[in-house]
């Protein structure tokens, strides 16, 4: 039995009818033995890159199964009629690929829009205050300052040494 | 006998000093940790993110210090995650 697993990209306004559905189908191929379900995940809502099919967000979902190496052909073209008869409303893009052998299931993932938000609201600034919303300034790295004119003020004594250096060479005793 | 200081350009020196102090070789970050390694993943966005540049492009290994093989695995990594809109091809898509 060897994992994989299939991140789908659904329509941001997916109802939960056809959430369901896709659900649902998973299961059925795991309560038929055509595999053995791991996880199925949703990550939430995302802002895209770039529009696909002309919308802006998207919904991820990350569905982890194993199966027997040599009906994965088979599996995939049914999955792929699946996608593209049935969901082709809602599913807006899919991928499907095998997990490494010794490969941990922990995988990280990007923050959705709701779980960044929540942060936001929660985390306090560095100074104890609380995130400022609305000017989404970088926070300012004092120990990175600290060691960028550390490393300035080294460059600027060897950079004097050399410079001393190069004047008792040109210099000319006339 | 007088002593005729000449003027050193700003630019030699600038040279001179680069060649004196040494940064150090740069190592291949994924290399002999096995846990680093299945960290090259195309959902780690995060980490993606640190090997492209402003406009999308995929950095060189003589820029991020990658060895051949890392370097390869995170071009393919980049290229599935650009395919699923996790991270961009260009800056301006819209």
């Amino acid at each position: 039995m060897v994992r994989y697993e299939t991140l789908i990209l659904s329509h941001p306004e997916i109802l939960e009818k056809d959430e369901k559905k896709l659900q649902d189908h998973f299961e059925g191929l795991a309560s038929s033995k055509k595999c053995e379900l791991i996880s199925f995940d949703k990550w939430g809502k995302y802002m895209l890159t770039y529009p696909v099919k002309k919308q802006d967000y998207g919904i991820y979902y990350l569905v982890r199964y194993s199966l027997d190496p040599q009906e994965v052909q088979k599996f995939t073209k049914e999955l792929q009629e699946f996608f593209r008869i049935r969901c082709s409303e809602f599913v807006m893009r899919y991928l499907n690929k095998r997990l490494a052998e010794d490969a941990p299931l922990e995988y990280q993932k990007p923050l959705s829009i709701e779980a960044a938000e929540a942060e936001m609201a929660e985390a306090p600034d560095r100074r104890g205050r609380p995130y400022d919303r609305n000017s989404r300034r970088p926070q300012f790295d004092h120990r990175r300052e600290d060691r960028r004119e550390e490393r300035s003020e080294e460059r600027s004594s060897s950079r004097e040494e050399v410079k001393e250096e190069l004047e008792e060479e040109t210099t000319i005793e006339s | 006998m007088a002593r005729l200081k000449l003027k050193v350009s700003s630019r030699l020196v600038r040279k001179k000093t680069k060649k004196q102090t040494s940064y150090g070789k740069k190592h291949c970050r994924f290399c002999g940790k096995r846990e680093d390694e299945h960290s090259i993943d195309y959902k780690n966005v995060n980490l993606l993110r640190a090997f492209i540049t402003e406009r999308g492009k995929i950095l060189p290994s003589r820029v991020s210090g990658n060895c051949y093989f890392h370097q390869r695995q995170l071009a393919e990594h980049i290229k599935i995650a650009r395919s699923m809109a996790l991270v961009p091809y260009c800056p301006i898509h819209r």
